[in-house]
């Protein structure tokens, strides 16, 4: 060992360190050759394109006719793949890019204007980047071109082949009756780089697209129950844009979120002039999403697309510190080896002239609701309006020594309320009985049987009968896709959603620090499935449902998962299992693909965002949806504006609806899962009487009647007509409304029965 | 490093948002959520006090310069300020297009404001950055980058220029650049001047400098008392001059009260009210501008934010309705200074919606109590008005404020009915349940409400009724008892029973011994602890016992104590018994290992016993005190302090005279012991700290990589 010693120790040291770097060096560093650089297609592309190309549309000669219907003329461009639809009944021409007339005027530059040019842009990433950007390109970007075009029944069938990205994406445009339909065929779309990912494909996204030169337009956009952005002119700034995600944010896909309403309808419009349109996202809609960009924002042109998406970011965890401190941080990945599946199709409806505004569209689609999805009207009703009660049970709290069960209302207390309700001239009610299962409301995935400490089963049977024999309903609310009980023997390892990194989907529990799992659809629904004879021998009319129909995730799950498109379908499945069996289901927040199963909905959204750019929030859904099901927004008990509310509930058609305890409110302040500002029903029985009345007065002839128009008389007055006739006037503003003989008060509505039209 | 944990940050958030705002129910309506606090700065969620009504300032339009028929988009710039006249109309100084917009009161534009410069030396506006217009129509125009203060009349022609004023009050190198302003009914003009931390400056009519007005008080940290204690004058003239902090805004009303707000290192009275000699009306000594606690994570990842309050402005009813930078939410208070209600919050990126901000700049409020928020990010003035509940919550806090308590009690029973956890609500009924002389109702619902002193002065109330009712009673059976004791005491002392009572048979099982010699103990702490290590006394059961029964007392004490002692709050048993546990345990051990190298004769047991020994007054005295502190209002706190406090005093010297004679120590071994048992826990306490963070990523780290084989 005499040989170290004699070793120059710092010398020594030094040649370690030296080694070490080298090595380190070796391993990580990417070393660039001369030979290795190949310059950015991107950008090279761009060079060239600007230096060949004169920013031209296509010339309306060069298309020729490719298919006719009774109303439509199909046209299409094979040199630039554009298509052209005429509308035989007025003459308006919908053209699959810009509108030409604005096209000089136009100013955007670059990339942009080629953009516009294009039959579809497309985004990418590049898998070898350090940090993946998305990126976007077109047609034009890449002077791409047609490999081939061939004829199909009422149309055609087209490929396209970007030679950079090296994307191949074929698509089908075909008419049909009175609506054009683009679909992105799945099964032909290529991507010749594996290094290079599809992310999405926005489809003809300048499909009459039009500048704001004066004329009446505005483009709708499926954000909450509708909102209209009117043709003007905006500023470049980016905020200004709309872009979201059918059926809402996916939890698996974490990137984009915000505070905006989710998507719950798969639409699109947009009224021009004399033109219109209301655009369905009719297949693969669970991977699409809606992009609005008024005026100025992206180019002089109002326009608005569907965006399919074929991957999205997902959030990949590099460090694990500890559970509950939740300190690992993450970067975002793409899937490399697959793409979304399903075809896309997008089929735009062309409005004729007297169904050209949000009224016509939304009729328009309640059509495509009963005629595509099945959905029955109403039948029977009551003279009454139903009320929708929902009734808590109980919940827990933090304890000294353990949770603390809060009894809210016991299933003899929700008798008296019942009839309280009864005596107050409520008579046709559908009750809701929530937090009823074991431990109370924060206890999810817990099902029969009823706990004991609000009255157990038998409580539970003595109430359904009491309320039967009045004639009315009683539903059980059931969370199926949360657990955290292990109810229906979940386990979290083996039955929850899972993201692609592995990570399970999560719901923060308002009020604790404690934190829910999702479950997967197919788990969740055999456990339903389990269950639905005990609910059948309780007698319940039905069940209530939240997650399911209004919480859509992709779910990687090995045994039990679903990707997004057929979480939908076992959502479906789910919901009509519930209908068949104890012959009805009441939804909550649902999406519309929840409507053929549904009965009603609670909680439907009844407002906009409050973006900025939006003008004016319309009613779409409700106009779609009235007279196919009965919804209720928010509970009168838990408004936020009391008469605005009131007012809203009136114009949109909407039923009321509460939420009960017979404890006082103080009583759950600090519970886990729920939070209202006052549901001691005794503090609202003389309301719930008043508002009734006035609700029947508005309501109660035209629940199975459809909504055929609906019209702003001036500022803060809408008019709701139904297709009895009947009317109802709303007037919002402080000050009375006076219109001929009529005069609405202030803050108040008045009802005109219709004439024999 | 601060990249990285600035990134981390970041994603943190990241996956914070996408927790939070998972949509299982989705709530429509306004985006903003609005809440209160209660006395316990605990968060209550309200329905909105303002909702949206509009937006406007963002459709402006100016003639074409090549071609005049042609109108151009000419949107606001860098706006700074927002003033509404007496006529409801709106003036918004554009201080990146060196304008000022005239709007009228439906938002209509009425016209443009600016200085020509046609005339020679006529400079035009330069950043203006505040203005005001009086009933009159007079425009006062803070001409900041100018330096200068422009007046004009009504149709906007420049009447008067005020440039710095030459006094010899104002030093050589005081820069003048004016920002904010107002002017009072005399034509004084109060001037918040940029970086004058010598307050607002006060003009005359004719701009001549008449002092400065209300200026903040320095704020001195801990820190900088040291500094001072021990620095010499030199070395403190080297430090960097602490000056009060700068005011940011001014506003008035119409009883004449000027207003400012100020943001920086000011962390208490950010808003204050001054009356005409520039007294402070509402030196509370709080934090105005509200936030909630998860939002200091929100906005910082983790490092602390101090609202900066850039705006206030005062509504009809005369609250103050303050904006902050940082936290973008907007905080209303009474007149009194008392939080009513706060929303609004920061617009997540990437959208703009009502009601979210993005660089809130300033605010104002019309005749009609419609309050007008400037956005200088988003370059357009948001509309509010006050809603159904916050109108309900107003009247009724009129009503309070002004003494008319039992007028107050409808409109705030409606206000509960709206929503039943809003506490002025409770406090409101609480103060007119005590008008009307209703002592028990008014003390629950004090008590529920949170006010200590309302709960405390209803008890006084009670309890005074009380004395004087029993009173005569009282005195009688006291008298009666004290006598009758005196008698008995007096005739019975050479009795048989007694001196049989005095010579009973005394247990020598040594488990009630060594209970006994707990009392000996207290009443002869010296001989009782050398006791404890020379004669065997104490053992570990009666310790333990103690230490249960403490722990009990503990509880106990939280429990029991009176509402106008203790807030009580939720009470914990887990985390008070490890608090009290481990701490007690671990200067148990550290004592050990210090007294056994530093000349100490105890063994761990006497360390342990005596250790538990010392602790009795809590059960002593605690307990009683608990009891005795519900018939005490906050006028007996000196006497429940002095029992407090005494009880620790109590505890103190015992753990010392413990120390002193298990270890047969010198006071000055014995203060030396002390000490070094405290560096010992601190060593302790880092070493399990380091050890259990180390086993637990090592633990997790196993864990994972056993889920990883197991689940793929």
């Amino acid at each position: 060992m005499t040989w170290i010693r004699k070793i120059n120790k710092t010398g020594a040291i030094i040649t370690v360190l030296i080694i070490a770097v080298v090595v380190y060096l070796a391993f990580t560093l990417e070393f660039t050759f001369r030979g290795d650089y190949v310059a950015k297609p991107y950008e090279n592309n761009t060079k060239r394109a600007t230096a060949d190309q004169t920013y031209d549309l296509p010339v309306d000669a060069d298309f020729k006719q490719a298919a006719e219907t009774n109303v439509l003329r199909l046209k299409m461009d094979e040199s630039t793949g554009h298509f052209i639809v005429e509308d035989k009944r007025n003459g308006n021409v919908y053209r699959s890019y810009p509108d030409p007339q604005d096209w000089p005027s136009e100013t955007i530059a670059g990339t942009w204007k080629l953009h516009l040019m294009s039959p579809f842009m497309a985004q990418y990433v590049r898998f070898t980047d350090k940090i993946l950007t998305q990126r976007e390109t077109s047609m034009a970007t890449e002077s791409g071109t047609i490999s081939s075009i061939e004829a199909v029944e009422g149309g055609f069938k087209i490929v396209y082949e970007l030679p950079t990205t090296g994307f191949t994406i074929p698509m089908q445009i075909r008419i049909v009756d009175d609506y054009v339909e683009t679909t992105i065929i799945r099964d032909g779309i290529k991507e010749a780089d594996k290094d290079i990912g599809l992310v999405w494909v926005r489809p003809y996204p300048f499909f009459g697209a039009e500048y704001s030169r004066g004329q009446d337009g505005y483009m709708m956009i499926p954000d909450g129950s509708g909102a209209l952005i009117r043709f003007k002119q905006s500023d470049n700034n980016i905020t200004r844009l709309y872009d979201e995600n059918v059926y809402g944010f996916d939890m698996s896909y974490a990137g984009k979120s915000n505070n905006r309403n989710p998507v719950i309808m798969p639409v699109f419009g947009m009224k021009a002039g004399d033109k219109g349109f209301l655009a369905v996202l009719h297949n693969g809609e669970e991977y699409g999403g809606v992009v609005a960009s008024p005026a100025g924002v992206l180019s002089g042109y109002n326009w608005i697309t569907s965006q399919m998406y074929y991957r999205s970011s997902y959030t990949n965890y590099t460090s694990y510190v500890a559970d509950n401190a939740r300190v690992e941080y993450g970067f975002a990945s793409y899937d490399q080896k697959n793409m979304f599946d399903s075809d896309r199709s997008v089929r735009y409806y062309l409005l004729d002239k007297d169904e050209n505004n949000y009224v016509g569209m939304a009729k328009t689609y309640r059509e495509y609701l009963i005629q595509e999805k099945n959905v029955q009207p109403i039948t029977d009703v009551k003279p009454d309006v139903p009320v929708d009660v929902t009734i808590i049970g109980a919940d827990r709290e933090k304890g000294i020594v353990s949770d603390r069960y809060l009894n809210l209302t016991t299933t003899e207390q929700a008798v008296n309320i019942v009839d309280a309700l009864y005596q107050k001239g409520l008579t046709n009610l559908s009750v809701t009985y929530s937090g009823w299962q074991k431990n109370g409301y924060s206890s999810y995935g817990m099902t029969l049987p009823v706990d004991s400490r609000i009255g157990g089963n038998n409580g539970m049977k003595q109430f359904i009968d009491h309320v039967q024999s009045k004639g009315n309903a009683v539903y059980l609310d059931a969370e199926y896709m949360l657990n955290n009980t292990g109810g229906g023997g979940f386990k979290e390892n083996f039955h929850a959603m899972t993201t692609l990194a592995g990570r399970m989907l999560e719901y923060q529990l308002r009020y604790s620090k404690d934190t829910v799992k999702f479950v997967s659809n197919k788990f969740a629904h055999q456990h339903l499935l389990s269950d639905l004879d005990d609910y059948k021998s309780l007698g319940v009319n039905g069940l209530s449902v939240n997650a399911i129909g209004s919480s859509l995730f992709s779910d990687y799950n090995s045994q039990f998962g679903t990707k997004r498109d057929e979480a939908r379908a076992v959502q479906e499945e789910s919901l009509k299992a519930i209908k068949d069996t104890l012959g009805s289901v009441k939804g909550n927040a649902s999406n519309f693909y929840a409507m053929p199963h549904v009965d009603h909905i609670q909680g439907m959204v009844a407002d906009y965002s409050y973006d900025v750019f939006s003008d004016q929030a319309i009613p779409f859904a409700q106009i779609a949806s009235h007279g196919l099901t009965t919804y209720s927004t928010k509970y009168v008990n838990n408004r936020q504006e009391n008469r605005n509310d009131f007012l809203r509930d009136i114009e949109y058609g909407a039923i009321p609806s509460f939420v009960f305890t017979a404890a006082e409110t103080k009583e759950y302040v600090n519970a886990y899962g729920i939070r209202f500002y006052n549901t001691l029903y005794t503090d609202w029985l003389e309301t719930a009487a008043e508002e009734y009345k006035r609700y029947n007065e508005a309501l109660g002839d035209v629940q199975n009647q459809f909504i055929t128009n609906h019209e702003t008389l001036a500022p803060n007055v809408k008019r709701t007509t139904y297709s009895n006739g009947k009317s109802i006037i709303v007037n919002y503003d402080i000050n009375p409304y006076r219109t001929g003989s009529l005069e609405v008060p202030a803050r108040d509505f008045i009802v005109v029965q219709g004439g024999a039209n | 490093m601060k990249k990285m944990c600035n990134r981390r940050g970041m994603l943190l958030t990241l996956i914070i948002l996408c927790i939070a705002l998972m949509p299982i129910t989705a709530h429509a309506d306004v985006k903003y959520s609005t809440f209160s606090k209660d006395s316990d700065q605990n968060l209550i969620w309200l329905q909105p006090a303002y909702y949206p009504i509009g937006i406007i300032g963002d459709d402006l339009y100016v003639p074409d310069p090549s071609d005049p028929t042609v109108k151009m988009r000419s949107t606001l710039n860098n706006a700074k300020d927002i003033f509404i006249d007496v006529k409801d109309e709106v003036y918004i100084v554009d201080s990146g297009n060196n304008r000022i917009v005239h709007l009228d009161a439906n938002g209509e534009l009425v016209r443009y404001l600016s200085v020509t410069t046609e005339k020679e030396g006529d400079l035009a506006l330069n950043g203006p950055e505040g203005i005001f217009v009086t009933p009159e129509g007079e425009i006062y125009i803070a001409d900041t980058g100018n330096k200068r203060i422009v007046k004009m009349d009504k149709d906007g022609n420049v009447v008067q220029i005020i440039t710095r004023p030459q006094s010899r009050y104002l030093s050589e190198t005081y820069v003048f650049n004016p920002a904010k302003l107002v002017v009072d009914n005399r034509g004084y003009i109060f001037v918040a001047v940029q970086g004058s931390y010598e307050g607002l400056m006060l003009l005359d009519k004719t701009g001549g400098f008449q002092g400065f007005f209300g200026a903040n008080k320095t704020v001195l940290s801990a820190m900088d008392a040291i500094k001072r204690m021990l620095y010499t004058k030199e070395m403190y003239a080297n430090e960097q001059a602490k000056r009060p902090e700068t005011i940011t805004s001014v506003a008035s009303d119409k009883n004449g009260f000027i207003y400012t707000v100020s943001g920086g290192a000011v962390q208490t009275n950010q808003l204050r009210k001054l009356n005409i000699k520039g007294n402070n009306q509402i030196n509370t000594g709080r934090s105005f501008g509200e936030f909630r606690a998860q939002d200091t994570m929100r906005i910082s990842g983790g490092y602390a934010v101090v609202p900066h309050l850039i705006d206030v402005a005062v509504d009809e009813s005369g609250n103050m309705i303050v904006v902050d930078q940082n936290f973008k939410y907007i905080s209303h208070y009474d007149t009194a200074g008392n939080l009513l209600y706060f929303w609004g919050g920061i617009s997540p990126d990437g959208t703009s919606q009502v009601g979210l901000l993005k660089s809130p700049v300033a605010i104002d409020v019309n005749s009609r109590n419609e309050l007008f928020v400037l956005d200088s990010q988003e370059n357009i003035v948001q509309m509010f008005r006050l809603s159904e509940f916050g109108e309900k919550v107003d009247n009724a806090n009129q009503l309070t404020l002004a003494g008319y308590y039992e007028q107050s009690e409808g409109p705030w029973n409606e206000v509960l009915r709206l929503n039943a956890q809003f506490t002025p609500a409770i406090n409101g009924l609480a103060k007119s349940a005590y008008k009307k002389e209703q002592y028990e109702e008014a003390m629950t619902l004090f008590k529920e409400s949170g006010d200590q002193t309302g709960f405390s002065d209803s008890f006084w109330q009670i309890r005074l009724f009380w004395l004087q009712k029993y009173f005569s009673w009282i005195a009688t059976v006291g008298l009666v008892f004290g006598i009758g004791l005196a008698l008995f005491e007096k005739y019975t002392k050479k009795s048989k029973f007694r001196s049989k009572w005095r010579g009973r048979k005394r247990s020598t099982n040594p488990f009630v011994l060594n209970l006994k010699h707990i009392f000996y103990t207290l009443k002869h702490p010296i001989d009782g602890f050398s006791a404890i290590r020379y004669e065997g006394r104490g053992s570990y059961g009666v310790a333990l016992l103690i230490m249960l029964f403490v722990y009990f007392s503990l509880i106990f004490k939280q429990v029991f104590t009176s509402f106008s002692f203790s807030k009580g709050g939720f009470i914990d048993i887990y985390s008070t018994f490890t608090q009290f546990f481990v701490v007690w345990i671990a200067w148990v051990i550290c004592n050990y290992l210090v007294s056994s190298i530093y000349r100490g004769e105890g063994r761990f047991k006497d360390i342990f016993i005596g250790s538990a020994y010392a602790l009795v007054p809590y059960i002593v005295v605690g307990v009683p005190l608990a009891i005795i502190s519900n018939v005490m209002t906050q006028n007996d706190v000196a006497i429940y302090d002095f029992l407090n406090n005494g009880l620790l005093i109590w505890v103190v010297l015992l753990m010392i005279w413990k120390i002193q004679n298990i270890h047969n120590y010198s006071v000055g071994e014995t203060l030396m012991n002390v000490f070094l048992t405290a560096c010992t826990m601190i060593t302790l306490g880092v070493l399990i700290f380091v050890t259990a963070g180390l086993t637990n990523d090592f633990i997790s780290l196993i864990v994972e990589i056993a889920q990883e084989v197991i689940m793929r």
